[in-house]
């Protein structure tokens, strides 16, 4: 299985390569962060994440797969991210 | 009367060498087959001082097939293995004919390593093994007459074989892995897709690339985090002077809107001033690997061109030998003579003024080279330096002169306002004594905020208060001069081949730009490399050679030892290596195949969004650019490039007319941006 972002090969059973598993790991993480900070639900900071200029471009390659994702998946804007394991079940 | 035969390392020392040792100072100067050799009269000796062109010999395969794993090996004339550097063969010649009838055998090539292979080589394969009993070894930091005299006299009675041994234990172990790891690549990938791409890792670059992809994941995976600062100005004696909130950074938008809200437009207390003074020490003289990041820092030069000027100033004499590690200049450099020859240059001024002093020591570093002592300007005076020579040179001198002056000594001072139980600080700060800085001038960093009066207990009024949404930056790519501090702090390479190993990683295609970018070849190859041979990209194991490899010029263990143990280190990762060799070959011939298609691929077309690549048209074989829509036909959309040069991608539109702008590289020009669309208005100006 190809990464669904590049021509690596995609970690088994994960739809990403190792690097851009590891740039959607560090996202999930951030996440956490800018809630502390301040109040913002998951699309908004994904639009954030993926206009920002020192966002890695493996982790805004991910966020603006996550939002269209989001986008399609959640019309109604659900403050929470998915889960990764109900991601995949709807993939 | 003997004939006597000296053995430089570059045509320009031969010269510098034979008119010191000339009791005249005029050497006879000859030429055999085309190389320049001088006849010298010292001590009724007649001395033939002849150069190489550094190295005339090379580790090559001995016989067999273009394949792996190969361990057999032997040294031969550079021209024989790659005949790209025909001229040496010549020198071969002309010193073999030179050394017929000499009783005695000099090596004055640079004292180092390197040098005094290059002279072993020589002596040991064109004048023959009885040579190696006759030679001698003369030892110099500078090529300057005193130098080179004061070498003379105290010559070795022996050639210097522990560093001899070293130079070829290294040269061996270079060779076996750089070829066996290289051929084991390329040939991977010449059985996974038919075609053929030299790639190449070595015992050093493995781990240096494997540095470069580290901090290119960390980059590429970065998520900033927000912070908010509090940006405020306050009114001062009629100036307008930046503030800052002494809680630093604040992790909470809602605690920022508050101390916004509460001290916007209020007038604050100015609580305490304090002030205090700072010493400066001058800076530790400079090694090589100093030189070459400070010259980074200040003029930009990549780490191999500062050494390839540095060099060049040694062989004109100006400077000391660069390639050193040393951060120390031993008593016996006698620093007085040095600024004496400085007084005759436009450092006359500042000379004079350190001459004048009782006592004049520099300021050393930790780090030493058994070999040389620190870069330092030799106080010969130079003529008609130009150009980037003149500002490495500039720099050298005037970094020297630092190291001899005193302490500078600045002065800070620190006002706290408080501000509705808020506090913020004013800083500023001043040099009062400048000390080493007026001779390093204009390298010195310097940041100058002077205040005006401050006084306990006044009213300070804020002019401006507001919470900034900022956000944490990624970790910054490697430059050319930070990942040679890198390479350094790991303890790998040597300060001689750092720079030429950063040069490589570029030829081949592993990493492009300045900050360096590691390139899909480039994470292909560490990849693959991580995966099969894991050993490769380790520091330790490259860190472990090179400390035997010390310790052989130390007399500690024997060359032939330490080779054999490579030999035993590379057979199992190339017996897998053979094993895997179809999976590997897949994996970068498909990397390489991403970095074409990424080469290639120039913006989006504007008729139809696809992507616009470089084609070359069928008969005509020139390149132009097209939509790939016009395989199936869908789109027609093409553009004339220039035939000339590098074409790259910029990810910019045109304004004008909505097409890719591309940017054109060509050699010895600055590249330059245009619209792909030839037709575009933004050129009708031009046309
Ligand atoms: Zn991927």
């Amino acid at each position: 299985m190809r990464c669904k972002l590049c021509w690596r090969d995609a970690v088994e059973g994960e739809d990403y390569c190792t690097y851009h598993l590891e740039a959607y790991r560090r996202i999930l993480e951030a996440y956490e962060d800018w809630r502390r900070a301040m109040d913002i639900g998951w699309e908004e900071f994904l639009r954030e994440v993926s206009e920002n200029p020192a966002t890695g471009e493996w982790a805004r390659e991910v966020a603006l797969r996550l939002l269209g994702e989001f986008r399609s998946l959640s019309p109604s804007g659900s403050p929470f991210p998915p889960s990764p394991r109900r991601r995949r079940g709807t993939s | 009367m003997s004939r006597i035969l000296v053995i430089c390392e570059k045509p320009r020392a031969a010269q510098r060498i034979a008119e010191a040792l000339d009791e005249g100072g005029k050497p006879l100067k000859r030429r055999m087959m085309g190389v320049t050799y001088y006849i010298a009269r010292r001590a009724g000796d007649e001395l033939v001082i002849v150069s190489a062109l550094g190295h005339l010999y090379t580790v090559a395969q001995r016989g067999g097939r273009w394949t792996y794993p190969i361990f057999n090996f032997t040294w031969v004339p550079v021209h024989e293995a790659d005949r790209r550097a025909g001229k040496r063969g010549v020198f071969i010649e002309a010193i073999k004919r030179l050394s017929r009838d000499v009783e005695g055998y000099v090596s004055a090539c640079d004292y180092d390593i390197e040098g005094s292979l290059i002279a072993y080589n020589i002596l040991r394969y064109t004048c023959g093994e009885s040579s190696l009993k006759a030679a001698r070894r003369m030892r110099f930091s500078a090529l300057t007459r005193r130098d080179i005299l004061r070498a003379w006299e105290n010559m070795s009675g022996t050639l210097d074989f522990p560093l001899i041994e070293a130079g070829r234990a290294r040269h061996e172990v270079d060779w076996l892995f750089g070829i066996n790891l290289s051929r084991a690549l390329t040939l991977s990938v010449k059985r996974a897709s038919g075609f053929y791409r030299t790639l190449s890792i070595g015992r050093v670059q493995g781990p240096t690339l494997s540095f470069i992809r580290d901090r290119e994941v960390e980059v590429r995976t970065f998520v900033p985090r927000p912070y908010w600062v509090i940006e405020a100005e306050a009114e001062i004696g009629g100036r307008r002077l930046k503030v800052e909130y002494a809680g630093g950074r604040i992790e909470r938008e809602a605690e920022a809107l508050e101390i916004e809200r509460r001290c916007r437009g209020k007038v604050g207390l100015l609580k305490a001033v304090s002030k205090s003074r700072q010493r400066i020490q001058p800076p530790t003289l400079f090694n090589l690997g100093d030189l070459q990041r400070e010259a980074y820092r200040v003029f930009r030069y990549s780490p191999s061109k500062t050494l390839r000027l540095a060099e060049s100033l040694y062989l004109d004499a100006y400077i000391s030998y660069p390639r050193t590690s040393s951060q120390k200049l031993p008593p016996t450099i006698d620093v007085r003579e040095i600024l004496s020859g400085l007084r005759e240059t436009a450092y006359g001024p500042l000379a004079e003024e350190l001459l004048s002093r009782k006592t004049l020591r520099p300021r050393e570093g930790r780090m030493d080279d058994p070999a040389h002592p620190a870069i330092h300007p030799t106080g010969v005076a130079p003529k008609g330096l130009k150009g980037a020579g003149a500002r490495i040179y500039d720099l050298i001198c005037r970094r020297f002169m630092a190291s001899l002056g005193e302490e500078a000594v600045r002065e800070r001072v620190k006002a706290e306002i408080d501000v509705e139980g808020y506090l913020f600080h004013l800083k500023g700060g001043r040099v009062i004594e400048a000390g080493w800085m007026r001779f390093y001038r204009p390298y010195v960093r310097e940041k100058e905020v002077e205040l005006p009066s401050l006084e306990e207990g006044m009213p300070i009024r804020l002019l401006k208060v507001k919470a900034v949404r900022r956000f944490t930056k990624p970790p910054s790519r490697y430059n050319q001069s930070s990942l040679l501090k890198r390479m350094e702090e790991a303890e790998i390479g040597t300060k001689a081949t750092r720079a030429e190993i950063l040069d490589t990683l570029y030829r081949r295609g592993y990493v492009e730009g300045d900050p360096m970018r590691i390139t899909d070849l480039g994470f292909a190859i560490v990849e693959t490399l991580s995966h099969y041979c894991p050993e490769i990209l380790s520091v330790e194991m490259t860190r472990s050679l090179e400390r035997k490899l010390q310790a052989i010029q130390l007399g500690e263990v024997e060359a032939d030892k330490v080779v054999e143990e490579a030999v035993e280190a590379l057979k199992p990762i190339l017996k897998r290596f053979k094993e895997r060799e179809m999976a590997i070959g897949m994996e970068i011939n498909r990397a390489i195949r991403g970095d074409i298609i990424r080469a290639n691929t120039l913006g989006s077309c504007p008729r139809c969004g696809r992507e616009l690549r470089i084609f070359r048209g069928r008969e005509s074989g020139k390149r132009f650019a097209g939509c790939v829509g016009y395989f199936d036909g869908s789109c027609t959309v093409t553009y004339p490039l220039p035939q000339r040069g590098r074409i790259e991608a910029t990810g910019k539109r045109c304004e004008v007319c909505g097409a890719p702008i591309i940017r054109v590289i060509r050699r010895g020009r600055r590249p330059w941006e245009l619209c792909i669309d030839p037709n575009c208005p933004s050129k009708g100006v031009r046309r």
